[in-house]
């Protein structure tokens, strides 16, 4: 007997995990007590890191919506002057 | 020959600030080498100088280090007026990040990335933000995160939505926040709306969350190991773009943004007021600060024969708008926002890091243009102490004088007893008089009120 197995969560799964964890932390976590030995870097790179999927999969969207869309434009260019 | 280094370099390992003879140099240790070489050869640092981006300087003896074992000593071109992100109105700020973040990613573009994000590091030259430090640029390292995310938030996005979304004096915070105003303090002041929002939730929300939840960490987080690939980086900046460019001013509320139109003067008065102004100032005003200077008309005005001019006013809302008129017509001026009852003083460590405003002078020519009754009567300082504080900005000063039976006089009068007995012509005259040479005095046309051209004792 023991614990029961946590099941394997993908990477994708634990990051959206942490974000949510980081959300509900945001109005539970209290203040910090004793600020001389805080290390604002891990937490802020933490963040990054955990972001930079999702923020990399809207910044390619993006580019890509305005790729076709300029393509599109001048495919309309080139068949509006035919 | 002296020589001495200047406040507020004194953090940057790779490369010191100092005046020598009155000259700005820089010097970079040979750690810098492989850094600036890589800018240098990347194209980017000349085509940032071409366009305006980054302050030009030139490379000089490297004999004139200020101490021994500099790699290479360089001459950036000087800042007529070194400014700080508090003395900035939204719009300025808005346009130092957004600055900032096109550094970044054209950075990213040729293998580089900036190791900060100091708005201490943009200043204001020819009505455009300019990068003054040309080491703040390094090598990027593939799968590196951006060292300076928190630092940009910390100094620009946190003031910048605290402006928009509560209220602009609260720009003023960053005068106490050296190292920008801290994420947990920004998000509980924000209105809970701005959580439900994705990008602000991120950046200040979530951010400030992560940094206090692994704030107290003992063991090295295994996460910090992972890598954030080139466009991870790229759409991190690009949300920040986004974020920064749709911010927006407030409307402003009561204030001097609208003096212009409501002032009072008739046109024939005010064209009169204008026409002296510039006579007292001269040929040659030189380095020219208008205290009180509202939209910034009569720095206009002297800006054609000055050297520089720089604009202060306590108003955001006069100092948005001035600012937005350089954008469209740039001139040597700099609209900054400054409460001359409480003007910058020196801050930083030591006191030393960042100069407070009489440190950042003398200006050849002052204007105080109807100031001097909001602080004496609005401020309840004595004239003798205006005098003497003027005298300390300026070796020539253009004041103007209006009585008690003025309008506006009477209008700050208006809901408190007067008790100025002492606001007379003759004791301006007297108290000036200690510490000034009277040069020129002219009446303004259909009006009581008396321009003075004092020169310093």
């Amino acid at each position: 007997m023991g614990w029961p197995k946590m099941p394997v969560l993908s990477s994708r799964s634990r990051c959206g995990r942490s974000l949510l964890a980081l959300a509900v932390a945001t109005v539970l976590v209290p203040g910090i007590a004793n600020a001389s030995y805080v290390d604002p870097l891990t937490g802020s790179v933490i963040l990054q890191v955990l972001a930079a999927g999702a923020l990399s999969l809207v910044f390619t969207m993006k580019r890509s919506m305005r790729w076709f869309g300029s393509r599109w434009s001048a495919l309309r260019e080139t068949l509006r002057r035919r | 020959m002296t020589a001495h280094a200047v406040g507020g370099s004194f953090r940057d390992p790779k490369g010191s600030v100092f005046l020598r003879d009155g000259v700005l140099y820089r010097q970079l240790a040979p750690t810098a080498e492989a850094d600036w070489t890589l800018f240098a050869q990347s194209g980017l640092l000349t085509e940032l100088q071409d366009e305006q981006r980054l302050v030009h300087h030139d490379e000089v003896d490297s004999g004139l280090a200020l101490s021994p074992g500099a790699w290479k000593v360089i001459r950036p071109e000087p800042i007529p007026f070194v400014s700080y992100p508090w003395e900035w109105c939204f719009g300025q700020l808005k346009d130092a990040a957004l600055l900032t973040l096109e550094l970044e990613r054209r950075g990213l573009d040729r293998g580089l990335s900036l190791a900060d994000a100091s708005a201490f590091n943009i200043q204001f030259h020819h009505s455009r933000p300019v990068l003054i430090d040309s080491l703040s640029f390094t090598k990027y390292e593939a799968g590196s995160p951006w060292a300076a995310y928190r630092q940009f938030c910390q100094h620009f996005l946190a003031p910048l939505l605290l402006m928009s979304a509560v209220d602009v004096r609260l720009g003023w915070l960053s005068r106490d926040h050296l190292d920008g105003i801290p994420l947990d303090l920004a998000a509980r002041l924000l209105p809970r709306r701005t959580r439900w929002r994705p990008a602000t939730a991120l950046h200040i929300h979530l951010h400030a969350a992560s940094i206090r939840k692994h704030a107290t960490d003992r063991n090295r987080d295994e996460r910090l190991t992972r890598r954030v690939s080139r466009t991870g980086r790229l759409g991190l900046v690009d949300s920040l773009e986004t974020l920064v460019s749709r911010l927006e001013c407030p409307p402003p509320g009561a204030g001097w943004w609208d003096y212009e139109e409501t002032h009072g003067y008739a046109p024939e008065a005010r064209a009169a007021k204008e026409q002296l102004v510039v006579e007292l100032a001269g040929d040659a005003p030189g380095v020219v600060w208008d205290l009180g200077a509202n939209t910034g008309r009569f720095a206009e005005l002297l800006a054609p024969r000055a050297r520089h001019v720089v604009a202060m006013d306590l108003d955001h809302g006069a100092v948005e708008r001035h600012w937005r008129r350089r954008r469209e017509q740039p001139a040597d001026i700099l609209p900054l926002v400054m409460d001359l009852n409480n003007p910058t003083p020196s801050v930083g460590w030591a006191l030393a890091e960042r100069a407070s405003l009489p440190e950042r002078g003398p200006a050849d020519t002052v204007l105080a243009l109807a100031l001097v009754h909001h602080l004496a009567i609005g401020n309840n300082v004595p004239l003798a102490s205006i005098a003497e504080w003027l005298s300390r900005l300026g070796t020539r000063v253009i004041v103007e004088w209006v009585p008690k039976d003025d309008p506006q006089v009477r209008r700050l009068l208006v809901a408190r007893e007067d008790v100025f007995p002492g606001y007379q012509q003759t004791a301006f005259e007297a108290a000036f008089g200690a510490c000034f040479d009277q040069v020129r005095r002219a009446s303004i046309p259909g009006t009581g009120r008396i321009l003075y051209c004092f020169e310093r004792r």
